[in-house]
């Protein structure tokens, strides 16, 4: 409740001027044609209600078939026009019009979700965010497409509502305030059961989500083999047998809310028409107005009502809108800290290598209650080879992404060449980097477009180079497309299926393509057999010749080939040194190594030596 | 040409009847309120039609009060009645449709969840759970549209039938002694020029929907190419490689070029252009109905009342017939739904199903053989196993080794019988696991797989799967593996939920907390055979080396069978496989394994073991005791 309080950021004027200048910067015309159709929403109903009066007034009055041939001659030319120029407008142009505009939203938010500072896509709050500025845009129903027609519709009830008015108040001036507060009765009670909706919106939302989440676990292919071998269909059936009555309960006390409201509306109606039946049956029989008048006005009097339901559907729809509109605003326009300016730049040239420090580096999470990192210290040189290890969760991966720039550290300064890194600008930083991460994502691309992360113009030759130093090459080379089969299977059904080694490969060899100065491999081999393992450390060597580079594994064995090694413990280094000065220490990494190498050493005999 | 036709509205009937039989089981008083509500729904424009013509006759003849009086009640009261029943009925049809949309999507998933498993993996199978997926996510569930569009077709020709009574006397022959336009001959005429418009409509209904159902299909592949750019490329998982490889550029270009907007954009302009040639066609009807009628009401054929209920039915006729054309149009388009949906639950296993029951031992005496198997997946031409045989007996410890895709993965999944093999059989105590009970056969297993799941359920449902839980048992297992002491610290012990998608108070769990709950579901199933795939891989060395030294004592006389890369891990196996290309290429115990100099094992060995190979002739300095001699 305390959340819906919370005041906007934007009034719904705001928004609307938002939603309007957008949209006129993207199809001036468009706007144009839609707010055309307005004369057409007012007339056409309108006309509705006169042509019965006409036609039983020249029927009544004239009796002249001439002079009825005419009038519907003039109606009917009418009619036709407005009706199949407002059929072609909300039927046909609309669509488009609404859809051009949903995608730009759409291309606007994707392109936020792309380059904002990465602290904001990552924590739990700027994802909710993200989740939150999508309801604008993910159905046609939604504030950015409904706008469109919202704005439309309110400008045609407030006419239609002004003509109307006039003609009703004609026959007595309490008409109009009584149908008002009609309607008002009306919204009020949709109010209430709104509000009591509120109540347990909380409980169906979450139902639904259960439920929902139910029917989507047992399409993911690869928890198939976990459904059927524990058989969790029974589970599964158990819960549905919790949950569905559950929902259906909460949907039959909602539906009888809503048909209180219904009870309402026909008690009014009822009333409505009686007063309009026995006042206008009265003028008729006074002799102040014709049968034809009769019918005209009746029909009036429904439409003011008509008028004044869409006016506050509008309006709650433009309520709708508002709220998205300022969750869309505030995600899209949500603040980047980092320094992106292009200005301040390391300037590094081909084959120079780079020496980065950390100083007194801390580091919390947003959100988070505790440092993942405490006063880091270390200095890599220009080309070494540094070993980073630790447990689970010893803040590994963390320092990893400080180091690229994707976090800033909270406290302390990481100095690369010298130059404080959070001074540098954003994306130029970023290049300086070839780092491969332990989840392996792919877009679905062409493998070389993989690699190269460009669309036409990559250098293929680097690719192949890159492909066959990643071990990659003669997996690719069978491939009947080569370096240009497409990855993914769920979109192209000839997509190549790698597996969990090959995707590790592949993301070496985009990491080798960039050929930044700093190479930086997060557990590259967890899915490879001890052989490739193997092939990779003896390559090691030459992948990252001429470079700084950063291993971190949990496998001791890789931190052999590494010139040094920094031991993290619960996100504080606990040693640092070779492996051999480590080891004379009988420290926490000895204990580490000692437990790893325990059942390759036991047993010795019969192992030749390497 | 026809034929062809007619055979297709058939099969397309037979859809139709089959999903609304279906949804009748679903829930029984569906149809039974949309008839009604259908029916409610014509009946309120006709009431009022009625009653103004008779208080307008009575206003422009005779003026009688006490008539006009008891007509004026008339109206109010029925229209008071038409309208609560029309919303009753729709409120219990919206409450029967909901009933509906959850069953259907809970058959569905019952589906997939029961299918052989071989069939998931199948491309045709997987189309149609795309198109399940993507419509589930427009439309809420799979099918559910037809019933809108079904109680319009029936709202349209109940307004056909009442319109035809309402109108007909307009059309008698008033004879044309008085004027032309009285006489049957004008009748006729209209009546022509209705038939006209009609078909004209008909005709303009046809031809758009094909042309739309043209478009749709156009736009399927871009559409799903495009859901997945904004869908899972938003996923902050991307977000690190597509900052530090600058790929954003790369995305938005995917993005864009995968839905071509001015072409969908066309798609609205057809729309509006039929509808707007379909609202000519009516207006222009609808004047010569006018003329028509005013025109005979000024020949004295009736009073000037009756044209409001003339004009009125008319109208309500061409709008019944669009009505029932649109819906008709609406579930011919929707067929391909219809048939999705009917496929899926179609699915007919693969799998030849035995019935012997899987004898219950005390002892868990169990003989499993692999005679002469080979194996390959669906669809492709590789073997993945090849002339594999292989014995496995109760309280073994069967460890495989082998390089990535050397068929490892492939031989777990043959053993649970998630596939049959290509060729050869498999054997339980003697007897082909394929004339065992399925469902039996399963029970002998605990596999925890590299890509194991749990759910966001609470903790104590994911180690029992189950909605009812043995607690003591479930607390246990997840003891005995070492995940007591996290147990304890859980806000709800047992019930806590797993992740946060569902409750604030759930617990995001880490890879080794999720790999140990997996372990410990395992152990609650009591399952004879317990199998390890690569369990360890996203695990420090402490973690791996906890699990493995208390795993073997938990494992008792059951079999267990690991897969690892870490050969370490598969030392104290009595017993060991090394598979090549889908081969078993050795078997025996590390030591005699190791004896060949240039075998593979030997090669897999020494590539890890040489990092450690200083220090073989350091002490051990950890103390620790071998966890099972060997």
């Amino acid at each position: 409740m305390s959340k819906r309080k919370k005041k906007l950021q934007y009034t719904t004027l705001q928004n609307l001027h938002y939603a309007l200048s957008r949209w006129w910067k993207w199809d001036r015309k468009g706007l144009v044609q839609a707010f055309s159709r307005i004369p057409c929403v007012v007339l056409i109903p309108l006309m509705g209600i006169l042509l019965p009066k006409e036609v039983i007034n020249c029927v009544t009055e004239d009796a002249s078939y001439g002079g009825l041939a005419v009038t519907l001659l003039i109606y009917t030319a009418l009619l036709c026009i407005l009706h199949m120029y407002d059929k072609y407008i909300a039927q046909g142009k609309l669509f488009a019009i609404g859809l051009k505009n949903r995608m730009n939203y759409m291309y606007l938010w994707a392109e936020k979700t792309f380059t904002a500072d990465f602290p904001n896509i990552e924590s739990s709050g700027g994802q909710r965010k993200k989740e939150k500025a999508l309801r604008f845009l993910n159905q046609d129903s939604a504030g950015g497409e409904a706008v469109v027609d919202c704005v439309v519709e309110i400008c045609a009830d407030a006419l239609g509502l002004v003509i109307y008015a006039g003609i009703v108040s004609s026959i007595h001036p309490a008409i109009l305030p009584a149908l008002v507060l009609m309607s008002v009765l009306i919204y009020i009670a949709g109010q209430i059961i709104k509000k009591l909706e509120l109540g347990i919106r909380e409980e169906s939302a979450d139902l639904e989500r259960k439920l929902n989440y139910l029917f989507s676990v047992p399409s993911d292919f690869a928890a198939g083999k976990d459904l059927r071998i524990y058989k969790i269909s029974r589970w599964f059936g158990g819960l549905f047998s919790i949950y569905f009555p559950a929902m259906i309960r909460l949907c039959v006390r909602n539906q009888m809310w809503w048909f209180t409201q219904d009870g309402l509306q026909g008690l009014l109606n009822f009333l409505r028409d009686g007063a309009c039946y026995l006042l206008l049956i009265r003028m008729v029989l006074e002799g102040s107005i014709t049968p034809g008048d009769f019918t005209m006005y009746f029909g009036a009097v429904a439409g003011v009502s008509v008028w004044l339901n869409d006016i506050s559907k509008q309006a709650e729809k433009m309520t709708r809108f508002s709220m998205q509109c300022c969750e869309y605003r505030e995600y899209v326009e949500m603040p980047d800290s980092f320094v992106n300016d292009g200005k301040e730049c390391l300037d590094t040239g081909e084959g120079e290598t780079v020496d980065i420090t950390f100083e007194h580096v801390f580091f919390r999470y947003p959100e988070a209650k505790e440092d993942t990192l405490q006063d880091l210290n270390f200095h890599i040189r220009a080309g070494e080879k540094l070993a980073l290890v630790g447990l689970n969760g010893a803040g590994k991966t963390t320092c990893i992404k400080l180091m690229c720039g994707l976090y800033h550290p909270t406290e302390g300064r990481i100095l690369i060449n010298g130059k404080d890194m959070s001074k540098l600008s954003r994306d130029e930083y970023y290049r300086l980097y070839s780092v491969v991460f332990q989840e392996a994502n792919f877009m679905p691309f062409t493998i070389a477009q993989n690699v190269s992360a460009v669309m036409t113009g990559m250098d293929r030759e680097r690719v192949q180079s890159c492909l066959e130093l990643a071990g990659l090459w003669d997996r690719v080379q069978k491939l009947p497309l080569g370096m240009d089969s497409l990855l993914n299977r769920e979109l192209n059904e000839d997509g190549v299926e790698l597996s969990g080694g090959e995707r590790q490969k592949l993301l070496l060899a985009r990491a080798l393509y960039k050929r930044a100065p700093v190479v930086v491999l997060d557990e590259p081999t967890a899915a490879l057999d001890p052989i490739a393992e193997n092939e990779l450390y003896q390559r090691y060597g030459e992948l990252t010749e001429g470079r700084t580079s950063l291993y971190i594994s949990h496998r001791l064995s890789s931190t052999r080939f590494c010139d040094r090694i920094v031991f993290l413990e619960n996100g504080k280094i606990a040693e640092t040194g070779s492996h051999e000065a480590l080891m004379e220490a009988k420290g926490a990494y000895a204990h580490m190594y000692e437990i790893q190498s325990h059942y390759y050493k036991k047993k010795a005999e019969g192992r030749p030596a390497v | 040409m026809k034929t062809e036709k007619r055979k297709e509205y058939k099969y397309q009937m037979h859809l139709l009847l089959r999903v609304i039989k279906i949804y009748h089981g679903f829930a029984p008083e569906l149809w039974w309120c949309v008839t009604a509500q259908a029916l409610l729904q014509v009946a309120g424009p006709f009431v009022n039609l009625y009653f103004s013509a008779r208080i307008l006759n009575e206003l422009t003849g005779d003026r009688n009060v006490q008539r006009l009086g008891e007509y004026v009640l008339l109206t109010l009261l029925c229209n008071l009645a038409v309208f609560l029943f029309t919303q009753g009925t729709g409120k219990i049809n919206n409450i029967a449709q909901n009933k509906v949309r959850w069953k259907e999507l809970r058959s569905v998933g019952d589906t997939f969840l029961k299918t052989d498993f071989e069939n998931l993996g199948n491309a045709g199978y997987q189309n149609n759970q795309r198109y399940y997926l993507e419509r589930r996510t427009m439309e809420g569930a799979l099918c559910w549209a037809m019933i809108s569009n079904v109680q319009r077709t029936v709202k349209g020709i109940f307004t056909i039938a009442a319109s035809v009574i309402f109108a007909a006397p307009a059309f008698l022959d008033y004879g044309g002694g008085t004027s032309f336009f009285a006489s049957g001959s004008a009748s006729f005429l209209l009546l022509l020029l209705l038939g006209g418009v009609l078909a004209g409509t008909w005709c303009l209904n046809q031809r758009q929907s094909e042309k739309e159902m043209k478009f749709y299909q156009e736009f399927m592949v871009g559409n799903r190419s495009f859901m997945y750019y904004s869908g899972e490329c938003t996923q902050y998982k991307y977000g690190k490689e597509i900052r530090l490889y600058g790929e954003e550029k790369l995305l938005l270009e995917g993005m864009k070029k995968s839905l071509d907007i001015d072409r969908l954009g066309k798609k609205g302009l057809l729309t509006g252009f039929y509808e707007m040639l379909k609202a000519g066609l009516g207006m222009i009807l609808s004047g010569c109905v006018y003329f028509f009628i005013g025109a005979r009401a000024i020949a004295g054929a009736f009073g000037a009342g009756m044209i409001v209920q003339y004009v009125g039915a008319v109208t309500q006729f061409t709008g019944g017939f669009s009505e029932t054309a649109g819906g008709m149009a609406a579930l011919r388009e929707e067929t391909p739904f219809i048939e999705n949906y009917l496929g899926i639950l179609d699915s007919e296993p693969v799998k030849y199903q035995g019935s012997i029951p899987v004898e219950k031992r005390d002892d868990n005496e169990y003989e499993i053989e692999f005679r002469d198997v080979s194996f390959r997946y669906p669809g492709s031409a590789e073997w993945a196993l090849r002339h594999l045989s292989l014995k496995l007996q109760i309280g073994e410890r069967l460890a495989v080794v082998g390089r990535n895709g050397s068929g490892k993965t492939t031989f777990i999944k043959l053993l649970c019988r998630l596939y049959d093999p290509t060729e050869g059989v498999i054997l339980l105590n003697g007897i082909d696991i394929r004339k065992y009970n399925y469902e039996e056969y399963l029970d002998l297993f605990s596999v925890v797989f590299q890509d194991f799941r749990l759910f966001s359920f609470s903790l104590g449902q994911n180690v029992a799967a189950s909605v009812e839980i043995d607690r003591e048992r479930a607390a246990s297992s997840l003891e005995r593996i070492g995940f007591g002491e996290r147990l304890k610290e859980m806000p709800r012990g047992l019930d806590t939920p797993l992740y946060r998608d569902f409750d604030k108070e759930g617990v995001e769990i880490s890879g080794g907390e999720a790999q140990k709950i997996a372990l410990a579901r395992a152990l609650y199933k009591d399952a004879p055979f317990i199998i390890l795939d690569e369990p360890t891989a996203a695990l420090d060395p402490v973690a791996e080396y906890e699990i493995y030294s208390g795993f073997e004592k938990l494992v008792g006389d059951k079999s267990a069978v690991y897969i690892s890369h870490r050969l370490s891990s598969c030392r104290f196996c009595d017993d060991i496989a090394v598979f090549e290309e889908g081969r078993l290429v050795q078997r025996g115990g590390h030591e005699e394994l190791l004896a060949g100099e240039d075998s593979l094992y030997a090669r897999l060995w020494n590539a890890q073991a040489q990092y450690y190979a200083e220090s073989a002739e350091e002490e051990d300095t950890l103390g620790m005791e071998p966890v099972c001699a060997l």
